[in-house]
């Protein structure tokens, strides 16, 4: 073989293979996903709290519309398929339920494991003082109040049955957490918010004394919420999007219908189509009249609030007898959204519809509703919403969670 | 991660730049060269592509359109000439060569129904003789498929290989298929088999192309089928056990055309015609699924008020023919050169298509060109480079389950979504006025380049040591965007989305063989070999809406936040294997293999796992006491072995997710399960049959049977939702079983100069089944699962017990309907020749025993849109009004299906339907041109009048039982298969039928 030949071939073979070899190697490589272990980090608390936060925020906008046709603060229009959740039967098909259900346990664990986490990260004292710490607490007590609030029953990370009230127990735990913790850290919204959520597991609780002695520490202007944002599709507020892009839910054929539009805690309208008829929804037959209490996709869902905390004084003054004193608080809400006031019911009995009126407005589409209706519902008599009757008021356990969970029959 | 020590790193250099050295120096010789024609002995016609060689010499040539070859530099002496091509017997004559002389060398050959002495090379480690190999075998060559309507391996496999299932599932051009080979042996990771190319391994899944297409780009479409000399397939795990994890689902290798000695030969091909849609929905619906928007248009009402009652619409923006499916018209142009001498050789060509799809946007442009070149600077040392490169860029139309497409407007009647109108569309329209013409508004594009590149080395160091050296790149990006212009009737302030999907794959693949003799009775081949395989994917995402104004907006043009997405990974696979085939007297082969398999999924170990195989031939119709006059040659084989799919890459780790809460704060959310003992699974699979020729070639039979068993299936595991992580957790815990029997039957009854007709079927039958799932049931989406003691994977739902009574029907939850893939194939080819000069080539395929939920008949029937159910309906709502006279007439299946808005109890499991079809799939008639017609410009021409997708024969209720949509199977536009198999058709544009008119020439 001639010389030429030689360096021919040698250069041939051996550049591309020593190219490849640099190029080859064994590792995986994939920016942007992390390690469990690598949140084992001072650094990463604040990821972890914000991560809370997207979860509870997922999950609650994956709930809202299904909450909203079974408790009739919407009426369907559209074309997706809700299955029986307009007509208030929730029991049914627990596969319906399995996205949602699992949404909202993932945000409970996710706020539950991560604050064991950050537990082991931190120091106890240095645990004790830190704000991200009491908002964790808040995000988990939050989190385990809205399956209290929309579970008939429910399990904790694979365990047995238990009642619903389990995740208030905990929630009242993990609240009182966040109002110690996020006092001595100086955290006083955090500390407001846990006041408002803990009132109302209180008086979830029957403790309505207090209930009402937590609501007091809310300020009426006081507004806590889950945070919606269009910088991640997750956590886009969907009923706008369903409601402006497409026209899948209505306020038409709800008890809103009826009252005025320009109610501020219950906005809508009725859109008209070129030839000045009203438009139709999704369905192609069912009137849209469009809610505006949501208008932008990174419009948050408040958890809680000061109109929410003085109506659930005037229930605890109600419950107690005294409709002036309910009355009072009524107006004291109604004039934070500059409404006039309501005049006093005659009776216990007249006042009861008033009541959950005035509560159904002041918490529309917040998700909120079905609870209500579940837990007057239970005490009957005047206390039931007739519109309840004959509906379901709770989900079940998902059909995922049964299907897989040993300990659960 | 830390990369793990591995000895092999370096030593690719090494091995090859030493084998370099050794090559033996070559003395100079006077030479002269052989040349000839081969032709059928039967019909005289030329063959093409015939392997012509001085087999001692390591000197070859391939014939041309014409039959000729020509070999160049042959040493001065006599010699034994050797042709070799599939489907005729092999031939040996004496040639004598003299100094500067030219000796000539004719070929007559004979039909053979099984070619024992064909070369294959796909999982058989070295080229090797078919009467030595153990499994099943299935080529394909340019000859077979020269006159049919085909641009691309997907059309030429469809119906000509017993057990391989290749779908059409979208209509919009450019639109790739899906392939399946024996069914599906995996619970939960892509069954799609790996592709090889002139010897490198390429990419081989599918890419969305586009998130409102709905179809994909597979990887097979970038091969022009001009360019096409032969596919090899071979299917089961007994036969891919050399190509180790990732082979289970079965192994295509495609060659190319390669120069030939000599001068250069031109071929050209003009082909052009039009895609033309075939009636849609049910054979008496006048308005053909409302794409008739000249017809009597009307819907039945859905409100309380007026229940079942007729709604008449109108569409003032239909098309003035008053369909809105048009002719699309199509082009094609290739040409090609191959040429050269006995040291280097070249094959270069070059293609472009235009073709428009049968909506008024949707267009397909691809084009490309290949360069194979074959360097022969020593007798024993030979280096192939293959280069090719194809851009294909089309534009669809939105389709599917999407607010936005064609049929799920067009097709919906008085419910989609396109009303009103712009401006005075609509006035004067006393009934409902639907305007669908503006849905062709949004823009919805997909360009890809794909560039693979590749060489191979081959060096027989000494006459019985062989070795091969390749390494290939592989490299796609497909860009898809969506563009909502500003002034959308559905988004009036528009919106913007650009996906861009990088694939490479990079790859270095060794392989030598050493070959002796023992004695006069044993022979012996020793082969070993190693290979790597890295793989790099990237998905960028990116979306901007509500632009302030017309024009054409980039992705910083919108008011909105933008959205966006990204996606990296990069993965290894890598071993090596040893193979010995030990023959006795030439007629019995025994062939024992190892091979060893490495996958950085598996961590940092590297997780080696071992795939054996042994494999068995014998040719029994070698023996003299073998009744050759009835059965000519008949080979027996089996084999068994194994192989397997690798889990995910991030299956082992539990892995937690960036998210965004809001702006400036970033969180982590729960991402990967994670299971550290996650491994590969493993395919065991037996398989025996025969190969058989009748009466000297007139009848031929290649029969296999095989079984498999899928052990450590991946099965992605639920866990409770209450612990936290919603995704699944993939673990080793499942069994799978499977079995399957096909048949390829070849008839050539007639052969003779003037008449030739031959016919072959393929015939495949599959089944498999979970055995055992560790108690896990899969859920997928689309009513699709995997439970045990049924197919993977199949479909399961509500059902109507009692479908054919006439009576209320008696619906259970949770029922079997049926597999989700099919489980017969049926191909029948058929081919005419009239005095070598007319020829009709015919191919029907049916596919049968698989299901498909029919989503389209689904969401109009309860819309009150679906004419079937017109009548039932009316019926239905007499019913709800207390009359049930008019029901009585209709079965419990019509009315469950039928149930619509307004009444309730509708439910689309009750649309999931048997998918059997039988179509015509090709039909063309081809004309050679006379020599004195065309001597003065060319050596051969041809006209072809063709057809794809004539006739399509079901009980299939939708608009096809092939489609399906894209974006089902591909969860966030990534198909990874895991879960992702759950077929339906859902308002998706099917395949059109096209006519096609070509001229072929080679000058």
């Amino acid at each position: 073989m001639n010389n030429t030949i030689k360096k021919f071939l040698t250069l041939s073979l051996t550049l591309p293979a020593l190219a490849c070899s640099e190029v080859l190697t064994l590792d995986v490589e994939a920016p942007g996903r992390i390690n469990d272990g690598d949140l084992n980090t001072p650094d990463a608390i604040p990821g972890i709290i914000s991560g809370m936060s997207y979860d509870l925020s997922q999950a609650i906008d994956g709930a809202l519309q299904d909450i909203a046709l079974a408790s009739g603060d919407l009426w369907h229009s559209g074309s997706y398929d809700f299955g029986t959740y307009p007509r208030g039967i929730l029991l049914q098909e627990p596969e319906d339920w399995d996205g949602e259900f699992g949404s909202f346990q993932q945000a409970r664990w996710v706020a539950e494991d991560g604050l064991r986490r950050i537990a082991g990260i931190l120091e106890p004292d240095a645990f004790e003082r830190n704000a991200d710490v009491a908002r964790g607490y808040l995000l988990a007590g939050f989190a385990n109040r809205w399956l209290g609030e929309v579970q008939c029953s429910s399990t904790i990370d694979g365990g047995p049955e238990v009642p619903r009230t389990e995740h208030f127990n905990r929630a009242d735990s993990l609240f009182s957490r966040a109002i110690s913790v996020g006092g001595a850290s100086g955290a006083n919204a955090i500390v407001e918010a846990a006041y408002g959520g803990r009132a109302s597991i209180r008086a979830w609780l029957g403790n309505w004394a207090q209930a009402a002695l937590d609501a007091q520490q809310v300020g009426a202007g006081f507004e806590y919420v889950a945070v919606f944002s269009t910088v991640s599709g997750a956590i886009e507020n969907d009923l706008v999007f369903e409601t402006n892009n497409r026209r899948e839910f209505t306020v038409f054929n709800t008890i809103w219908e009826t009252q005025p539009q320009d109610d501020p805690r219950v906005p809508w309208e009725i859109p008209l189509d070129n030839a000045g008829q009203v438009l139709k929804g999704q369905d192609g037959e069912t009137d849209f009249y469009r809610q505006l209490k949501y208008l932008d996709q990174d419009a948050d869902v408040p958890l809680t609030h000061g109109p929410e905390m003085l109506i659930l004084r005037a229930e605890a003054a109600l419950r107690d007898g005294s409709v002036g004193q309910m009355t009072g608080l009524i107006n004291q809400a109604r004039a934070e959204y500059g409404l006039d006031p309501i005049a006093e019911p005659a009776t216990v009995a007249d006042a009861w519809p008033v009541l959950r009126f005035e509560r159904a407005a002041v918490l529309w589409l917040e998700g909120r509703r079905l609870w209500d209706l579940h837990r007057w519902e239970a005490e009957g008599g005047a206390v039931a919403d007739p519109f309840s009757q004959g509906r379901d008021t709770c989900f079940p356990i998902s059909d995922e969670e049964r299907r897989v969970n040993p300990n659960l029959s | 991660m830390q990369s793990p020590k591995y000895p092999f790193r370096r030593a690719w250099s090494l091995v090859v730049a030493l084998l370099a050295f050794t090559a033996p120096a070559v003395a100079a010789q006077e030479t002269g060269r052989i040349t000839g024609r081969v032709t059928a002995a039967s019909t005289l016609a030329p063959l093409s592509g015939a392997q012509v060689s001085v087999s001692a010499l390591r000197l070859g040539a391939l014939t041309n359109d014409d039959g000729r070859f020509v070999i160049f530099n042959v040493p001065v002496g006599t010699h034994t000439l050797r042709v070799d091509i599939i489907g005729y017997g092999s031939t040996e004559q004496q040639v004598t060569v003299t100094a500067e002389g030219t000796a000539t060398a004719d070929f007559a050959l004979t039909e053979t129904a099984v070619a024992l002495e064909e070369l294959v090379v796909t999982g058989t480690a070295a080229e090797v003789r078919a009467r030595e190999v153990g499994n099943s075998l299935d080529a394909i060559t340019s000859r077979d498929i020269e006159n049919m309507p085909v641009t691309n391996p997907e059309n030429i496999l469809g119906g000509r290989i017993p057990g391989v299932t290749v779908s059409q599932p979208g209509g919009q051009p450019g639109a790739g298929g899906t392939i399946r080979i024996r069914g599906q042996n995996t619970a939960s990771q892509t069954p799609e088999p790996l592709i090889y190319i002139d010897g490198v391994r390429v990419y081989n899944l599918p890419v969305s192309a586009g998130a409102s297409a709905r179809v994909a780009f597979s990887p097979l479409q970038d091969i022009a089928a001009e360019d096409i000399e032969r596919i090899e397939v071979i299917k089961g795990a007994s036969a891919t056990t050399l190509y180790g994890t990732e082979a289970a689902g079965g192994v295509i290798q495609i060659f190319t055309k390669r120069g030939i000695a000599g001068a250069p030969i031109w071929a050209g091909e003009i082909t052009t015609g039009v895609a033309n849609m075939q009636k849609l929905g049910d054979p008496d619906d006048p308005t053909e699924l409302y794409t008739r928007c000249d017809a009597d248009l009307f819907g039945l009402s859905q409100s309380s008020s007026s229940l079942g009652e007729r709604v008449d619409f109108v569409d003032p923006t239909c098309p003035s023919s008053g369909r809105w499916f048009e002719n699309g018209v199509q082009q094609r142009y290739s040409l090609s050169v191959r040429g050269g001498s006995e040291s280097v050789s070249y094959f270069v060509s070059g293609n472009y298509s235009d073709a428009d799809g049968t909506l008024p946007t949707q267009n397909s442009k691809d084009g490309g060109f290949r360069a194979n070149v074959d360097l022969r600077p020593l007798d024993n040392l030979s280096v192939a480079l293959n280069t090719a490169y194809t851009r294909r860029s089309s534009r669809f139309v939105e389709d599917g389950n999407n607010g936005d497409g064609f049929l799920l407007n067009v097709g919906r009647g008085t419910n989609g979504n396109f009303k009103g109108g712009k401006g005075d569309d609509c006035d004067g329209v006393s009934v409902l006025c639907v305007s669908n013409a503006y849905l062709f508004d949004s823009e919805n594009t997909a360009t890809s380049d794909r560039y693979t590149t590749g060489m191979v080395i081959t060096y027989d160091a000494t006459d019985n040591i062989s070795n091969r050296f390749s390494v290939g790149w592989d490299y796609l990006n497909l860009t898809s965007e969506q563009w909502e212009p500003f002034g959308y009737l559905r988004t009036p302030l528009g919106n913007f989305s650009s996906t861009t999907d990088t694939r490479e794959k990079l790859s270095l693949d060794y392989t030598g063989s050493l070959s002796n003799a023992f004695g006069s009775h044993f022979t012996s081949t020793f082969s070993w070999g190693g290979q790597i395989f890295r793989d790099r994917f990237r998905q960028k995402f990116a979306s901007t809406a509500d632009f302030s104004g017309p024009g054409r907006p980039i992705l910083t043009s919108g008011a909105a936040a933008p959205g966006i997405g990204d996606v990296v990974l990069q993965f290894t696979n890598a071993g090596f294997f040893l193979q010995e085939v030990v023959g006795y007297q030439d007629r019995l082969f025994l062939t024992a293999g190892l091979r060893v398999d490495g996958n950085s999924a598996f961590g940092d170990d590297f997780g080696l796992q071992y795939y054996p195989k042994v494999s068995t031939s014998l040719i029994l119709s070698d023996y003299e006491f073998w009744p050759t006059d009835f059965i000519d040659t008949f080979k027996l084989r089996g084999a068994v072995g194994e192989s397997g799919k690798a889990p995910g890459v991030f299956d082992k780790l539990r892995t937690w997710t960036p998210v965004t809460e809001q702006p400036g704060s970033g969180g982590f959310t729960p991402g990967d399960v994670g299971n550290s003992e996650v491994g590969p699974e493993r395919t065991r699979e037996i398989e025996f049959g025969f190969d058989a020729s009748f009466l000297n070639g007139l009848f031929g039979l290649e029969l296999t049977h095989y079984r498999t068993r899928t052990t450590d299936a991946l099965i992605p595991v639920t866990l409770p939702p209450s612990n936290g992580f919603l995704a699944t957790s993939i673990q080793n815990v499942g069994e799978i079983k499977g079995n399957g029997t096909e048949f390829q039957i070849t008839v050539n009854p007639i052969r003779t100069e003037g008449l030739d007709w031959r016919v072959q079927a393929n015939l495949g039958f599959n089944e498999n089944e979970a055995i055992d799932l560790d108690g896990q049931e899969i859920f997928a989406d689309n009513k699709a699962g995997v439970r045990e003691g049924y197919p993977v994977p199949s479909y399961f739902g509500r059902k109507v017990m009692n479908p054919d009574e006439l009576a209320e029907p008696q619906i259970e939850t949770d029922q079997y309907y049926g597999p989700v893939n099919p489980t017969r194939i049926v191909g029948l080819n058929s081919t005419l020749t009239l005095n070598q000069a007319l020829t009709l080539d015919v191919l029907f395929e049916h596919q049968g025993g698989h299901f498909l939920p029919q989503y389209t008949g689904y969401q109009n029937g309860r819309r009150g849109v679906w004419f079937p159910c017109f009548d039932v309906q009316a019926a239905l709502v007499a019913q709800e009004n207390g009359d049930n006279g008019p029901v009585a007439q209709y079965t419990a299946e019509e009315r469950a299906k039928c149930r619509m808005n307004g009444i309730g109890g509708f439910n689309s499991d009750f649309w999931i339907e048997s998918a059997d079809f039988w179509k015509l799939r090709q039909l063309a008639v081809t004309y050679q041109l006379p020599t004195n017609l065309i001597e003065s410009f060319a050596s051969r021409a041809s006209v072809t009048l063709a057809g794809s997708n004539l006739f399509l024969w079901t009980d299939y209720s939708g608009v096809d039982p092939e489609v399906e949509d894209f974006r089902d199977r591909a969860e966030g536009g990534v198909y990874d298969g895991n879960g992702d198999y759950g077929r339906r058709e859902y308002y998706n544009i099917p395949t059109p039928r096209t006519f096609l008119l070509s001229f072929r020439v080679t000058f």
